[in-house]
């Protein structure tokens, strides 16, 4: 650094510029150390968000994934668990995509899974359930976990999540194993929340799934049956309490 | 070992000592039948989810432990400011825990990259001038003004080197201490590697008198950690991967004769030993004080 003018505002950014852009293969070594710390903490803290693409694509890979990473989404939070989102769309763009396509959605669950894992859970409101007796259902509205999020894939995600979340981070699934979990049917369709006691996963079928869209887009209670008249909604909230999925009606 | 008499058994417990819970070891350490340490410090950040296994596992370790919050992304230097949302939920940590000590480290880690906020995910050096020491004093006064309660500042590692400023670090540390009235927390590795990177002369001698501009009321906890040997010409990493050094440990001898009434901290990141070599260490620190108090007396 230079100049003992310059402002502690430029000092400081031109030094997280020289971090974040400039090589420092052939010089400064107190730089090297900055960027090689920032580069190793980075994959850790990738790793530790997606712990099982980690395990599916290996050290190297996430080195360089995190490396990439950081030229696309700049941490700002302070804290990693915070930093990552960008990660499905990375992969989708690189070379993995073509030999691997199922990896972005497996990114794409495990960043879900991240959120809802950290994300507060919110006790049903029992008393709010009287307003299927008292009040008129076009006025009566579903209120879902703040956690709660729904994905797709075209690819068996959850058996390849399981699957690989019951080994260490030593071990690698057999061939077997894998070829088991892909030829698996599953409904492609994932519910993700975070419940009193863990993060849930589940599998929903496309019904399901549509009728939690509904939800979320704000119609009553009256509406989502007028859309899904063959929808068992005595059933549906029965096990949507069971499985923590709801915080209220209103 | 010498047989401690019991005043001066009162006299050790009033100075705790303590160990870095890591995650590596947290099933050890609520194990019913782990021994006890009369603190454990937790980085904040690991924390700072809302909800999940985290947040309950923090219930866990505060019912069983005294806790020591250490912040390790505030950067209380920066001229950009401290987020209002990291400082949100730093905050909430606080409040929630209640924690018997609470830091962070004379650094900087916020600025921009064309105009885009950044985090720089590590603890970058501050120049020692004046214009950076009212960035500090400024950020360290809205964080206890927030939190309510006093703020420990930690020196750091740094891995460059600045041409002659306003003040020399310990002066720095000294003077932004009596500016705020927050306290200080010694890393004497950290001071031992600055040395040892940067200098030609005996660096425990160096650190020794770098203690020596330490206001003593002001110093409420030390730091001991040991750091993995490197080639001659590399610079020394503070990656708290090794046990205390015997040169970090000397310079502990004279920090408890200095600083009788400061908390003791363990620190061990990375390469973590079983939890019970871990208290070790920390028995190692408290058989120390106990040492350099009989001497002392």
């Amino acid at each position: 650094m230079s100049g003992g003018n310059i402002s502690v505002m430029d000092y400081q950014s031109q030094f997280l510029n020289e971090i974040y852009h400039v090589d420092s293969t052939l010089g400064d070594k107190g730089l090297q150390v900055y960027q090689n710390n920032l580069h190793m903490t980075a994959m850790l803290s990738l790793t530790v968000t997606y712990p099982v693409l980690a395990q599916m694509v290996g050290e190297q890979a996430m080195f360089v994934l995190s490396h990439r990473l950081l030229r696309a989404e700049l941490p700002e939070s302070g804290d990693w668990a915070d930093w990552g989102q960008q990660l499905p769309a990375l992969i989708r763009n690189s070379e993995l995509n073509a030999e691997h396509p199922y990896l972005v959605d497996i990114a794409q669950f495990e960043w879900v899974f991240h959120l809802a894992s950290r994300s507060q859970f919110h006790a049903l409101n029992s008393a709010s359930l009287q307003r299927l007796a008292d009040e008129a259902l076009e006025q009566t509205f579903i209120t879902l976990q703040p956690s709660l999020k729904y994905l797709r894939s075209s690819y068996p995600v959850h058996g390849l999540w399981r699957l690989h979340r019951s080994q260490t981070e030593q071990e690698v699934p057999s061939r077997q194993q894998l070829e088991n979990v892909m030829n698996h049917q599953e409904t492609g369709c994932y519910v993700i929340a975070q419940g009193a006691h863990n993060t849930n996963i589940v599998e929903v079928y496309e019904d399901e799934f549509n009728w939690l869209r509904g939800i979320s887009d704000g119609l009553s209670v009256a509406a989502l049956l007028d859309i899904f008249p063959a929808f068992d909604f005595a059933a549906w909230i029965a096990s949507a309490i069971q499985r923590d999925w709801i915080t209220h009606l209103e | 070992m010498t047989a401690i008499h019991p005043l001066k058994q009162a006299q050790i417990h009033a100075t705790p000592v303590g160990v870095g819970l890591r995650h590596e070891h947290y099933s050890a350490a609520l194990l019913p039948s782990s021994h006890s340490v009369d603190f454990v410090e937790i980085h904040a950040e690991n924390f700072f989810a809302e909800g999940g296994a985290a947040s309950r596992l923090l219930d866990q370790i505060a019912e069983r432990y005294k806790v020591s919050i250490h912040g390790t992304a505030m950067g209380l230097g920066s001229a950009k400011g401290i987020q209002p949302e990291y400082l949100k939920k730093f905050t909430r940590l606080v409040n929630r825990v209640n924690p018997v000590l609470v830091s962070d480290h004379a650094c900087f880690t916020w600025g921009n990259i064309d105009d885009m906020p950044v985090h720089a995910g590590d603890l970058l050096p501050l120049k020692f001038n004046h214009a950076t020491m009212n960035v500090l004093a400024d950020n360290i006064d809205r964080v206890q003004q927030a939190l309510g309660r006093q703020l420990l500042i930690e020196n750091i590692v740094s891995y460059k080197q600045f041409s002659p400023s306003d003040y020399s670090e310990a002066e720095f540390l000294a003077t932004v201490a009596e500016k705020t009235q927050c306290g200080l927390l010694v890393d004497l590795n950290n001071v031992l590697v600055n040395y040892h990177n940067f200098t030609n002369g005996n660096a425990l001698q160096l650190a020794r008198q770098w203690l020596r501009h330490m206001p003593v009321n002001a110093v409420k906890e030390i730091h001991l950690a040991g750091s993995t040997p490197v080639e001659p010409g590399m610079l020394i990493i503070d990656d708290h991967a090794q046990p205390v050094s015997d040169e970090c440990w000397q310079l502990f001898d004279d920090a408890t004769a200095r600083f009788p009434n400061a908390a003791t901290l363990i620190e061990w990141d990375n390469d973590l030993p079983s939890w019970p070599r871990l208290l070790y260490e920390a028995n190692k620190a408290r058989c120390r004080q106990a040492m350099t108090t009989e001497l002392m007396a």
